[in-house]
C-alpha cells in the first residue's frame, strides 16, 4: 500500500509529471521575461511543451566515437535523480512531520547527480567541445559546492538537525531563517550557488552556447535532448523550493498560504532571471575565484554569526 | 588444537610450499595458496558465529617478571575483521593467478601473501600488546618483500615504507614498554588507562602514530604514493588498500575505546579530528593533480583514511559506527579500484592517464566495476561509501563540529572530481590508436572485481545488514547508547534519516520511466555519424583527443602562489616527513663527516677526551 503510494508520489504527484509540468512552465516564464527585457514578444505558454514533443519525434544522430550505452543512459539517470530530489522536497512541505527517503545531506548529494550525469554524458560524446564542457561543469561543481555546503549547514546548524522536517518545524516555531543576519547572508550565497547549479548566465560556462555550442549536450539530439531539457526544467523548479524550504519557511497549500508560497517561488525565479539577463558570462577561473573567494568568506561569516547565535 | 590457532598456523605452514615451486610453475603455487586461503575463509566464517573465545600459552618470563604470553582472544570485532582479511586474501590470490601470468615474478610471492595473512590474523587475534606488536612488525617486513617484487623504482619505495613503518613500530614498542612499566600488564583486555596522566597521553599518541602510519593518514602517509607506481597492483590492493586499512583502523579503535578511553571533546579527540580533517582535504587536493592512475588512487587511499580517523577519533557513537563502516567500505572499493587499475595496466601496458582513453567498449567489465567503485568512493548515493560518510556527518553535527562537517562534505566533492578525471581519461574520451587491439582481462581477474563491485552496491542499498551484523556488535560493548536506529532498512538518527532501499527503487523506477520516454522517441533508428563536427570543421583525428589530466589545471594553476607551491610539492610527495627527516639526517651526518677527517691524531685526541670523561664520571659516582 505504502509502496504504491510512494510510487504514485514519485511518478505523478508531486513527482515526475507535476514537477515536469511546473518546471516547463517556469522555463516559459524565464523565456517570456527574457524576451520582454530584450523588447521581444516571446513565445506562447505552451512553447516548452511543444519543444519537448517535437524533439521526441526528431531523428537521433550520434558521432561514431561515442560510448553509446553511457551516452544514452546518463540523461535518464539525471532525470530520475532530479525527480527524486523534487519528490523529497515536496512531500516534506506538503505533509509536515513526515520524512521521505532522506535528509538534507541526502538531498545535497542527490542534487549533484544530474550534473554528474551530464559530465559523464559529455565525456562519452567523444566531441572535444563536449569534453571541455564536462571538465568545466566539474570545476564549476566543486567551485560552488564549497559555499553551498557551508550555507546549507548554517541552516542545519541553527535547526540542530539535518532532517528537512525539523528545519521546517524550527522555522515554524522560532521564525524563518531569513529573519536573522546569518540567514540573510546564507540566502544570498545560496542564490548565487543555485545560479551556478542551474548553469545560468553568468555561470553557463559548461554550456557556453556561443563558444562550446552547448558543451556537455552538444551531441545530444532528439529524445535524449528532450530528456536533458526536462531535467534542466525540473532542476529549475527544485532549486527555488530547496532554498525556500531551508531559509524561507517552506511552502504550503493550505488556505491563504498558497498565495504566499507562490509569491516566494516567483520572487526567487524572477531573481534568477534578472541576474541571468543582466550579466555577461564569466570565465571558469573567475567563477572558481568568485565562489572560493567572496562567496566562501560570506558563507563562513554567516556560519560564524550562526554559531554566535545571530 | 585450539580453533584460534588455525588462522595463524595454517597460512604460515602453507606458505612454505610455494618456496619449493620453481618460477615457471607458479600457477601451481597460486592454486595451492588459493586452497589454503579458501580454507581460512571458511574457518573465519565458522569462527564468526562462535562468540567469544580465548587461548593462552605462557612461553616464559623474561628477566623473571616480564611475561611473554601467547594470548589470543576472539570477540565480535576481531572476528569480523578476521573474516574480511580472509576474504581479501582469497580475492587477491585469485586475481594474482591471472595478473602474474607472463610476469617474471617468483613463486615466493604467494608465500609472502600467505604469511601476510597469517600475521594479519595474528594482529587481530592477539590479546597481548607484545604479540600484537610482533605480528605488526612481521606485516611491515612482508610489505617490504612484496613491494620489492615490483617494477623499476621498487627499491626506494620499499625502503621508504620500511623506514616510516619501522619508525612507528618503534614508537609502539616504546608505548608498550611504558604501559608495562606503569601498569604492570600488557594484556589488552585487562587494560583501561586514563589519558589524563602524562604517561597515558604519551603512550596513546605513540600508539596512535603506529595506527595512522599503517592506515596511511597524514603526516605519516608518504610511503603509499611512493610505492604506488612501482608496486604490483595486486599487492597495493592487498596491503595499503585493504589489509593495512582494516588493521590500522582496528588498532585505532582498540586504543581509542578499549585500552584508553577517549572522551568526546577532549584534546586528544580534537587532535585526532584535526589529523582526520587535514588528511581528507590535503590528500584529495594532491590527487586532483596526479598523472598516474595508481598514484592518484593512492592519494585517495590516504584521503579516505581521514573519514575513519575523523569518525573514530571524535568519540561520538554514531561517528564511530560511521568511521568503522567506512573502514570496511573503503577496503572494499579501494581494493576494487586497484584491481581495476591492475587490469588496465595488464592490457594497456601503462597507467599513465595521458596514454589511455576510450577503453569502456573494449573492457566493459573493468569499466563498470571501476565506475561503481568510483561512485562509491565519491559517496554518490545509494552506494556504500555514502552510508558511512553520512553516518560520520551525523556524528559531526551531534558533536557540534560544523567545521569538520563542512570539510568532510567538501572533500567528497573533490573526490568525485578526481574520479571523473579517471573515468574520462581511462574509459571514456577518445581512444589512442595504440590501444585498438586491447581485450578484456581473463575471468579469474574479473571475478574479484565483480565481487567487490557487487559488495559496493549491496552494502549501500542494504546497509542494515553489514551494520547490524558487523559494525554495531563490534561497537556496542565499548560504547553504550549509539543514538541510531535501523527500522525496516531505514537508518534513523536524531539528526537525520536515510532510506537507501526506497531511494534505489525510486531511482530505478525513474530510469524505467526514462526508458519509456525513449521508447516514444525514434530511439530504434539512431544514425551514427562518422565524423565529429567542431567549430565548423570536420575534426576527427588523434589531435582531437583530450586526456583528462589537465581538467583542473585552470584551478590548480590560477590560485594564489602559495597554493601553487603546495601543488608542486604535491606532485613530488606532498608534505613528506620522510624527505624532511632525510634533510635533517643529512645535516647531522654532515657534522659527523667534518669530525672524521682521517687524521690519526684527531681520532687519538677524541679517544683521550672520551676516556677523560669516562674516568670523571666513574670517579664522582
Amino acid at each position: 500500500m505504502h509502496t504504491a503510494k510512494y510510487i504514485f508520489n514519485y511518478l505523478v504527484f508531486p513527482g515526475f509529471v507535476f514537477t515536469a509540468v511546473v518546471g516547463l512552465l517556469t522555463t516559459w516564464v524565464d523565456r517570456k521575461v527574457t524576451a520582454r527585457i530584450q523588447w521581444r514578444v516571446g513565445p506562447p505558454w505552451y512553447q516548452p511543451f511543444a519543444d519537448v514533443a517535437k524533439l521526441l519525434g526528431k531523428e537521433i544522430i550520434i558521432p561514431a566515437g561515442a560510448r553509446r550505452t553511457g551516452f544514452f543512459l546518463m540523461p535518464i539517470v539525471g532525470l530520475s535523480a532530479a525527480t527524486l530530489a523534487s519528490t523529497i522536497l515536496w512531500l516534506v512541505n506538503l505533509h509536515p512531520g513526515t520524512s521521505f527517503v532522506g535528509d538534507t545531506i541526502v538531498l545535497l548529494y542527490i542534487m549533484t547527480i544530474p550534473a554528474i550525469a551530464m559530465i559523464i554524458g559529455g565525456s562519452a560524446s567523444s566531441n572535444p567541445l563536449g569534453i571541455l564542457g564536462a571538465s568545466r561543469e566539474m570545476k564549476l561543481l566543486f567551485a560552488y559546492e564549497l559555499p553551498l555546503v557551508i550555507a546549507v549547514m548554517t541552516s542545519v546548524y541553527k535547526a540542530g538537525s539535518f532532517s528537512l522536517q525539523s528545519i521546517l518545524a524550527h522555522q515554524a516555531q522560532e521564525g524563518i531563517m531569513l529573519g536573522s543576519f546569518s540567514g540573510v547572508i546564507s540566502f544570498i550565497v545560496m542564490l548565487m550557488c543555485a545560479q551556478a547549479k542551474l548553469t545560468f548566465v553568468p555561470f553557463d560556462i559548461p554550456e557556453a552556447e556561443t563558444e562550446l555550442a552547448g558543451g556537455t549536450h552538444i551531441e545530444y539530439s532528439g529524445g535524449a535532448l528532450a530528456v536533458v531539457k526536462l531535467t534542466k526544467a525540473i532542476m529549475f523548479f527544485v532549486m527555488p523550493i530547496f532554498i525556500i524550504t531551508l531559509f524561507w519557511g517552506g511552502i504550503s497549500f493550505s488556505g491563504w498560504r498558497i498565495l504566499t508560497s507562490i509569491l516566494k517561488y516567483v520572487a526567487i525565479v524572477v531573481i534568477f532571471v534578472l541576474v541571468k539577463n543582466t550579466n555577461p558570462r564569466v570565465r571558469i577561473d573567475q567563477a572558481v575565484r568568485f565562489f572560493w573567494g567572496p562567496m566562501f568568506i560570506l558563507s563562513i561569516a554567516a556560519m560564524i554569526l550562526a554559531v554566535l547565535g545571530h | 588444537m585450539n580453533d584460534l590457532l588455525f588462522p595463524i598456523l595454517v597460512p604460515a605452514i602453507a606458505g612454505v610450499i610455494p618456496l619449493f615451486i620453481p618460477r615457471k610453475g607458479k600457477i601451481v603455487a597460486g592454486v595451492i595458496s588459493l586452497a589454503a586461503a579458501v580454507w581460512i575463509l571458511l574457518k573465519a566464517l565458522r569462527l564468526f558465529g562462535m562468540g567469544e573465545l580465548s587461548y593462552n600459552l605462557r612461553f616464559f618470563k623474561l628477566g623473571g617478571s616480564f611475561p611473554v604470553d601467547f594470548t589470543l582472544r576472539l570477540y565480535h570485532f576481531s572476528a569480523f575483521i578476521l573474516l574480511f582479511i580472509a576474504l581479501f586474501g582469497v580475492l587477491i590470490i585469485l586475481y594474482s593467478l591471472g595478473y602474474l601470468r607472463g610476469r617474471d615474478t617468483s613463486s615466493a610471492y604467494y608465500s609472502f601473501i600467505l604469511w601476510t595473512l597469517a600475521a594479519a590474523s595474528g594482529v587481530v587475534l592477539s590479546d597481548n600488546l607484545l604479540m600484537l606488536l610482533i605480528f605488526w612488525e612481521i606485516l611491515t617486513a612482508f610489505l617490504f618483500f612484496l613491494v620489492n617484487m615490483g617494477d623499476k623504482g621498487h627499491e626506494r619505495a620499499a625502503a621508504k615504507s620500511f623506514i616510516i613503518l619501522g619508525f612507528t613500530d618503534a614508537a609502539m614498542l616504546l608505548a608498550v614498554a611504558m604501559i608495562w612499566v606503569e601498569f604492570g600488564t600488557i594484556t589488552i583486555s585487562a587494560l583501561s588507562i586514563s589519558t589524563g596522566t602524562a604517561v597515558g597521553a604519551i603512550a596513546f599518541v605513540l600508539m596512535f602514530m603506529a595506527a595512522i602510519a599503517k592506515a596511511g593518514a597524514m603526516p605519516l602517509h608518504s610511503w603509499i604514493p611512493e610505492l604506488a607506481e612501482p608496486t604490483l597492483s595486486s599487492v597495493i590492493a592487498f596491503l595499503p588498500a585493504s589489509l593495512d586499512k582494516l588493521l590500522g583502523i582496528y588498532l585505532l579503535a582498540r586504543i581509542s575505546f578499549d585500552i584508553f578511553k577517549i572522551a568526546p571533546g577532549s584534546w586528544l579527540s580534537i587532535m585526532m579530528m584535526i589529523v582526520g580533517a587535514a588528511t581528507i582535504i590535503l590528500a584529495v587536493l594532491m590527487a586532483l593533480v596526479q598523472h598516474n592512475l595508481k598514484k592518484l588512487l593512492s592519494f585517495h587511499a590516504i584521503s579516505q583514511v581521514g573519514y575513519m580517523v575523523l569518525g573514530v577519533g571524535s568519540g561520538i557513537p554514531v561517528a564511530i559506527v560511521g568511521g568503522l563502516f567506512h573502514m570496511l567500505n573503503n577496503a572494499i572499493y579501494k581494493s576494487g579500484l586497484f584491481l581495476c587499475a591492475g587490469a588496465v595496466e595488464k592490457r594497456a601496458g601503462t597507467t599513465n592517464l595521458e596514454d589511455l582513453g576510450g577503453l569502456a567498449r573494449l573492457m566493459p567489465v573493468t569499466f563498470v566495476t571501476m565506475a561503481i567503485a568510483a561512485f562509491s568512493i565519491s559517496g554518490v548515493p545509494p552506494f556504500n561509501g555514502f552510508v558511512s560518510k553520512w553516518l560520520v556527518y551525523q556524528g559531526m553535527l551531534k558533536g557540534n563540529q560544523v567545521i569538520f562537517l563542512v570539510i568532510a562534505i567538501f572533500g567528497s566533492a573533490l573526490t568525485l572530481a578526481s574520479f571523473i578525471k579517471v573515468l574520462h581519461s581511462v574509459f571514456l574520451g577518445r581512444r589512442p590508436a595504440r590501444l585498438e587491439g586491447v581485450k578484456e582481462v581473463g575471468f579469474t581477474m574479473q571475478l574479484p572485481m565483480i565481487f567487490l563491485a557487487i559488495l559496493c552496491v549491496l552494502f549501500g542499498v542494504f546497509a542494515r545488514y553489514p551494520l547490524e551484523r558487523f559494525i554495531l556488535p563490534a561497537v556496542i560493548p565499548a560504547v553504550e547508547n549509539i543514538g541510531m536506529n535501523i527500522v525496516a532498512g531505514d537508518i534513523i538518527t536524531p539528526e537525520g534519516f536515510w532510506s537507501p532501499a526506497a531511494a534505489t527503487v525510486l531511482i530505478i523506477i525513474g530510469i524505467a520511466a526514462g526508458l519509456i520516454i525513449y521508447a516514444f522517441s525514434r530511439m530504434r533508428r539512431v544514425r551514427v555519424d562518422e565524423n565529429v563536427w567542431v567549430g565548423g570543421n570536420i575534426m576527427d583525428n588523434e589531435e582531437m583527443r583530450i586526456p583528462g589530466t589537465h581538467f583542473y589545471k585552470t584551478v590548480t594553476d590560477d590560485l594564489n602562489p602559495m597554493a601553487r607551491a603546495a601543488f608542486r610539492d604535491g606532485e613530488k610527495g606532498a608534505m613528506d616527513v620522510y624527505n624532511f627527516w632525510g634533510q635533517f639526517g643529512g645535516a647531522f651526518v654532515h657534522v659527523l663527516r667534518v669530525l672524521h677527517n682521517g687524521i690519526l691524531s684527531t681520532y687519538l685526541s677524541w679517544a683521550v677526551i672520551g676516556l677523560g670523561i669516562l674516568a670523571f664520571i666513574l670517579m664522582f659516582r
